[in-house]
């Protein structure tokens, strides 16, 4: 016998990763009896137990046990408890003589302990069947319990010939033995089992366990398996007899006898995969996944002389399990056409209609309700959809699965069958055969049923596809050139004007899938076709005359999707087949298009700051999704119904497709969902434009796509796009060091435009002597309120009534104590609002930068309408009353001398903020609004005339680039040259915009400039308190902002409205409404443009 | 034996991180946990109470199939809740964590219960991570953390329980879809609409309507 204490203290994890260190023993208790253990008391019998180990665990104490377990004459009511209890112990005993001691299981042998559980399970079997037939009740089960209930009384009695049962045990049960007990019983006796297979260690003990037939024996007992409890532990039963399986018990797993002898029966020899199979479309999904593993272990043992070959040498079963298989998923793919039929998927929900019949007496709430209903609606059925999608194509993947244990017989079944029962009828005919029968028929409702059955087949093509780890399960055949020929055929329904409702969503689903292929170009090794030849002959004149035809057609028929497949399909071509060259016609076909493309866009082209905005907003999009490309696993997976629903009819909009349309963009609600669903595939979304400007979008994405390709496939060595994204900025003054260095800008590649960088950032040093103006002002954050004008309510006299007039975005000045000194200065593309630096002087640390465009100055006019009174602020909203400006005399002076700024988010944080909820946002397009109160209303003056200088060459300089990338001929845009005496850009459009350091003189220089800047002033005192000791007394006045760098610590966000930079990637909560104005529909309080500044 | 609710868990972890033991250990509290005898199991069920409701916990061991990427995947979709297992003593198990959970958000529904649990934390001795890193981790991540040992039953209990309130708080606020059982959750006889069937069939119900159901 091992000694117990020198195992435990053996070395763990090396062996027995589970094994832990002794706990402390602590003897107490007496033997068990087993007369005690009714029900829930065995457990406290068993406590005490637990310290005798000697006592506990030894082969007299099985022994001992064992007999209590023959003595009961049978399992009834009366003893199951005792039952259950007795069969707990034995397992514990068992697994611990496994590792300790061998007497053990010598004695478990010699006793034929087995066939003894084996008995009491069949006598809960017979309990079962006797049951079930009565009450006729399960349906699944039954079916089970039906075909093996002979089997059942039959193994009863073989059973009870090989052991030696007491003879008691043939009488019929004498007890009564109720359902529940038996259960009871059966879950003990299936979990001893299950403990006795998955704990066994050693090798013998294991061929032991399974030999003379007793595994198959409880294998085919007869179970109730609409008990979970049972049905559970029999499948994970069945799971570890399974994983036990190896070239040498595989033996014991055939039912030797019935094989041999009986030619009448056609009783399958080999019960664990019969049973197993015969679960594979139960209802519990873990049930049936168990099932599945148990196959693919069964098949997984290999034969011992060639490790390609499967034990299972018989074509049988792979016939049968196949046959099980296909005919599952057969079902589900049909099951999933009839859900495209009648849900109405691939029809698309078209809002269209929606918005045409909103008049304008219509109340707009209603029309957006009835567009949000819609599309929860359409939701739900997609997420149904994705669930039965997902379902089905676990049982692809295992498919995938089975034919990747590589092991003949298998395989070739699985490749023959999978094919022609599932590909040949599911996809490959009715690819072929629908389209013709499409372009004959007239009917409406044929064709859509036909549409949709294109449709189901493309889609379950394109899943196959990519959930086949081989794919030339799918490809690999004499099929596989049926079915590419036919799939060209639905590249070209885009050309083919009249016979072909034009629909996107053909190509689109055929270059997905011949995407999906050739990123897995190796696994294709067809035999009827040359996949190359094929590639060059006929794909890539189909694909490249999709090129040209996306921009002829246009949005009303066909998403950019399209285009962007298609120019991904040619690009990964090229690339990996340099044979593969477009030639000159083809390379003229797609510059043809982009020609085509930029006649589009130039219709859209505006000399004003919105187009500035869209375009610069898609070179962004653009660069981003040439950073992240698609992968085709990620684009199905995300929202089918994108893909399924239908691209609208060029009736409804194709009268609005005139530039000058997009007045009417602001009434117009969008979808809800569309802008958050937009960031993640803007080319699948983007269904229909509705606006002008979406359509200007629309257009300068197939312009960019095009170009880009152009670029590409002419070997242009144009460098791929790069954001001009500031980078090795900062250039921060370590303490005592002498040198500045300032910063620039070192991208210089600009694929497009010239982008608004910051070449300042927030916390840098900057010599402040060279800039020539340097304006002190105090800087007052505001937040917004979302309220009816308090002003207005006042003076109404009852004409107007409050509740009549709109909700109104008004700003609010925030406390005092937020309020910040600053010196202003305009640098190049910059507006940074600057401290200086106590450590040297004539240098400053910067404090706030915002790029100019995103600056916005608000009019006189506005700042009356917008700007509140905080007294009335205070009534209206409960919100602290400020001393601020409590009259309108204040207001209109403090008006004079400062100006007010509004602060638009810039693009890459414009578009992380995409608001998922954007209609009740109040106005995602602004992040910080402040005024800037300067000494004097001359002061405010110059400050405004800056800003609107530097904006508007900025502005010059990005419309000359536009011009430059659309071909159009150089305009008037470069007047303003050289206005700002500090930068000597070179504003030639189109040339590359460099920054150019703007602080480079010398220390010594910078400090007169201070001065003299400061003698200027004509009241600096406020906070420079005389010129010499500026910066000294700055630095007494906030000594907290020294060093703070980006994050300024100036209170919670809510109250921080500028801070452009030190919140990137999490922008500022504007001041959030209240609930009760959220819930309605508000009107979004559109900022005035830009124009009226310019 | 009527409950509920019927939550399916997964287990997950490296091998020999003590899964099936804490499996056995919570699900047969009559299994004494004794100083040289570790019996693991690959399944267990127990019925627990929350709120007042008989709930039922299904564990699976997914143990050994690894390698079959179909069965896999199938788990983590039909499970409601999934205790993560890493030993503290082997701080390779620890680190195999990240792509254990990448795995499990991949394949699961985005709803599932994910539990860390540090195992064997009655070794002390040989602690090789730290308490606070896996309370970093799980925080990080967003999971409950808790150290468990199979061996003293220490904080076992808490660990599924906790998991299971965190499922049925869900319920309660309709995260999940009850009905669908590619959820993990089940009904139980008492809540499965009377059409489909009662007694001992009633277990079945949702099972077998979610079967055909889906496309209303």
């Amino acid at each position: 016998m091992f000694n117990s204490r020198w195992w435990s203290n053996s070395p763990k994890g090396a062996t027995s990763p589970a094994s832990k260190s002794p706990l402390p023993d602590s003897p107490k208790g007496e033997k068990l009896s087993p007369t005690h253990s009714q029900g829930g008391s065995g457990s406290a019998v068993l406590k005490e137990d637990v310290g005798k180990k000697d006592g506990r665990f030894s082969a007299d104490r099985l022994r001992t046990l064992y007999a209590q377990l023959t003595n009961e004459p049978a399992v009834g009511d009366s003893n199951s408890a005792e039952i259950v209890a007795v069969l707990r112990n034995m397992s514990e005993i068992l697994i611990w003589g496994d590792k300790n001691d061998p007497s053990v299981f010598e004695c478990f042998l010699e006793k034929h302990m087995l066939a003894n559980f084996v008995s009491i399970l069949q006598q809960c079997g017979v309990v079962f069947t006797k049951h079930s037939g009565k009450e006729e009740a399960a349906q699944v089960p039954v079916k089970i319990l039906k075909e093996s209930s002979p089997i059942t009384e039959r193994s009863l009695f073989s059973g009870s010939s090989v052991t030696k049962t007491p003879s008691k045990r043939d009488t019929p049960v004498p007890e009564v033995l109720s359902v529940s007990a038996a259960h009871h019983v059966c879950t003990q006796v299936l979990q001893l089992l299950h403990i006795l297979f998955e704990n066994i260690s050693q090798d013998t003990s294991l061929y032991f366990l399974l030999s003379n037939n007793f595994i198959n024996q409880i294998i085919e007992c007869s179970f109730d398996l609409s008990d979970d409890e049972i049905l559970a532990h029999y499948v994970s039963l069945m799971k570890i007899l399974s994983a036990k399986l190896n070239p040498h018990t595989i033996h014991f797993f055939h039912h030797e006898d019935r094989s041999r002898g009986r030619e009448d029966r056609p009783d399958p020899d080999f019960p664990l995969f019969v049973r197993a199979l015969g679960l594979f479309s139960f209802p519990e999904t873990m049930v049936r996944i168990a099932a599945r593993t148990v196959i693919l272990n069964v098949f997984n043992v290999r034969d011992l002389d060639s490790s390609d070959r499967s034990f299972i040498s018989s074509i049988t079963l792979p016939q049968q399990l196949m046959r099980t298989l296909l005919d599952i998923m057969v079902k589900q793919a049909i099951k999933i056409r009839d859900f495209l039929h009648e849900s109405g998927i691939a029809d698309g929900f078209i809002d269209a209609g929606l918005y045409n019949q909103a008049s304008l007496e219509e109340d707009q709430l209603t029309v957006r309700q009835k567009i949000l209903t819609g599309w929860n609606e359409r939701r739900k059925q997609g997420s149904a959809l994705q669930d039965l999608i997902v379902e089905h194509m676990e049982y692809v993947q295992y498919i995938s699965d089975l034919a990747g244990l590589r092991v003949e017989p298998l395989h070739a079944r699985v490749r023959s069958d999978f094919e022609e029962h599932y590909i040949l009828p599911l996809v490959l005919f009715p690819l072929r055969n629908n389209l013709d029968a499409l372009r004959r028929t007239d009917d409406v409702f044929t064709r859509r049923r036909l549409v949709t059955e294109i449709l189901f087949s493309l889609l379950l093509l394109n899943l196959v596809a990519i959930n086949l780890t081989d794919i030339s399960l799918l490809v690999s055949s004499i099929h596989a050139d049926k079915i590419f020929t036919s799939l060209l055929d639905y590249l070209t329904v885009l050309d083919n004007r009249e016979a072909v409702p034009q629909d996107d969503r053909f190509p689109i689903f055929v270059l997905m899938f011949f995407l999906t292929l050739s990123e897995r170009r190796t696994q294709i090794q067809t035999d009827g076709i040359n996949f190359d030849v094929f590639i060059a002959a006929k794909l890539l004149p189909a694909v490249v005359g999709i090129i040209h035809q996306v921009p002829v057609v246009g949005f009303t028929t066909c998403r950019v999707m399209v285009l962007r497949l298609a120019c991904m399909w040619i690009e990964s071509s090229v690339l990996q087949q340099p044979a593969l060259v477009l030639d000159d016609h083809f390379l003229a076909v797609l510059l043809d298009a982009r020609e085509q493309s930029c006649l589009s866009l130039r219709r859209f082209y505006k000399n004003d700051d919105a187009f500035i905005g869209l375009v610069e907003l898609e070179v962004h999009l653009q660069h981003q999704l040439v950073k992240s490309p698609l992968k085709m696993e990620r684009v199905l997976g995300h929202d089918l119904t994108a893909f399924l629903s239908l691209c609208p009819r060029r009736a409804t909009w194709a009268n609005s497709d005139m530039p000058g349309n997009s007045s009417d963009s602001g009434s117009r609600p969008s979808s809800a969902k569309t802008i958050a669903e937009e960031r993640g595939f803007p080319d699948l979304y983007k269904r229909w434009p509705l606006t002008g400007d979406e359509k200007c979008r629309y257009y300068l994405r197939l312009f960019f796509l095009l170009r880009r390709l152009s670029n590409k496939m002419q070997k242009v060595s144009t460098p791929p796009g790069v954001v001009a994204v500031a980078t090795g900025l900062p250039a921060e003054v370590v303490a005592g060091a002498t040198a500045v260095t300032t910063t620039t800008s070192s991208s210089s590649s600009f694929d497009e435009m010239p982008a608004p960088f910051q070449s300042v950032q927030i916390g840098d040093v900057v010599d402040i002597s060279s800039c020539d103006t340097i304006l002190s002002c105090t800087v007052i954050p505001f937040h917004t309120h979302l309220a009816v004008r308090p002003q207005d309510k006042l003076s109404t006299l009852g004409s107007n009534s409050p509740k009549s007039r709109p909700l109104q975005l008004l700003l609010c000045p925030s406390d005092e104590e937020k309020w910040v000194k600053r010196f202003l200065i305009i640098h190049q593309w910059q507006m940074l609002f600057v401290e200086p630096d106590n450590r040297k002087l004539g240098f400053a640390v910067v404090k706030e930068s915002f790029v100019l465009p995103s600056v916005q100055l608000l009019h006189e006019k506005e700042q009356r309408e917008r700007i509140i009174c905080c007294c009335a602020v205070a009534i209206s909203t409960n919100h602290r009353t400020h001393d601020v400006n409590p009259t309108v005399g204040t207001e209109t002076k403090m008006t004079l001398k400062s100006i007010f700024l509004q602060i638009q988010q810039q693009l890459p944080q414009q578009l992380a903020a995409a608001p998922n909820d954007a209609p009740w946002n109040m106005d995602p397009r602004y992040e910080a609004y402040a005024r800037v109160i300067f000494d004097d209303s001359i002061r405010a003056m110059a400050a405004s005339t800056r800003i609107r200088k530097n904006q508007e060459r900025i502005r010059e300089l990005k419309l000359g680039a536009i011009n430059t990338l659309l071909d159009l001929p150089i305009g008037t845009s470069n007047q303003s040259d050289a206005t700002d005496g500090s930068t000597n850009n070179e504003n030639t459009p189109g040339t590359r915009v460099l920054p150019v350091p703007f602080v480079t003189s010398s220390p010594r220089e910078k400090t007169d400039r201070v001065k003299s800047a400061g003698s200027r002033r004509a009241a600096p005192v406020v906070i420079l308190h005389g010129s010499a000791g500026a910066s000294s007394q700055l630095l007494s006045v906030d000594p907290s902002t020294k060093h703070r760098g980006k994050s300024g610590s100036r209170g919670p966000s809510r109250e921080r409205p500028k801070s452009a930079r030190s919140t990137a990637g999490m922008p500022i909560p504007l001041a959030r409404l209240d609930t009760a104005a959220r819930s309605g529909f508000i009107e979004r309080v559109e900022p005035s443009s830009q124009d009226s500044h310019t | 034996m009527s409950y509920a609710y019927l939550f399916k868990y997964i287990i997950i972890g490296d091998t020999g991180v003590g899964k099936s033991c804490l499996l056995l250990q919570f699900t047969d509290k009559r299994f004494q946990p004794v100083h040289d005898l570790t019996i693991g199991v690959e399944f267990g069920a127990r019925m627990i109470t929350i709120a007042g409701k008989q709930i039922k916990l299904q564990i699976w061991d997914t143990a050994g199939q690894e390698s079959f990427r179909s069965i896999t995947r199938s788990y983590y979709r039909g499970a409601a809740g999934a205790l993560l297992v890493y030993d503290i003593t082997r701080r390779d198990t620890f680190e195999h964590l990240t792509n254990w959970l990448e795995d499990a958000r991949q394949h699961s529904s985005s709803n599932m219960v994910i539990m860390l649990i540090g195992n064997k934390c009655d070794l002390e001795s040989r602690r090789e991570v730290k308490k606070e890193e896996g309370e970093a981790f799980a925080r990080e991540h967003g999971m409950i953390f808790m150290e468990a040992s199979a061996k003293t039953a220490q904080n076992v209990e808490e660990a599924f329980i906790n998991t299971a309130k965190e499922i049925y708080d869900k319920i309660q606020e309709g995260v999940f879809d009850i009905q669908n059982e590619a959820n993990g959750i089940k009904l139980g006889p008492e809540h499965a609409s009377p059409g489909v069937g009662g007694g001992g069939a009633g277990a079945r119900g949702p099972g077998s309507s979610s079967q055909s159901g889906g496309c209303c």
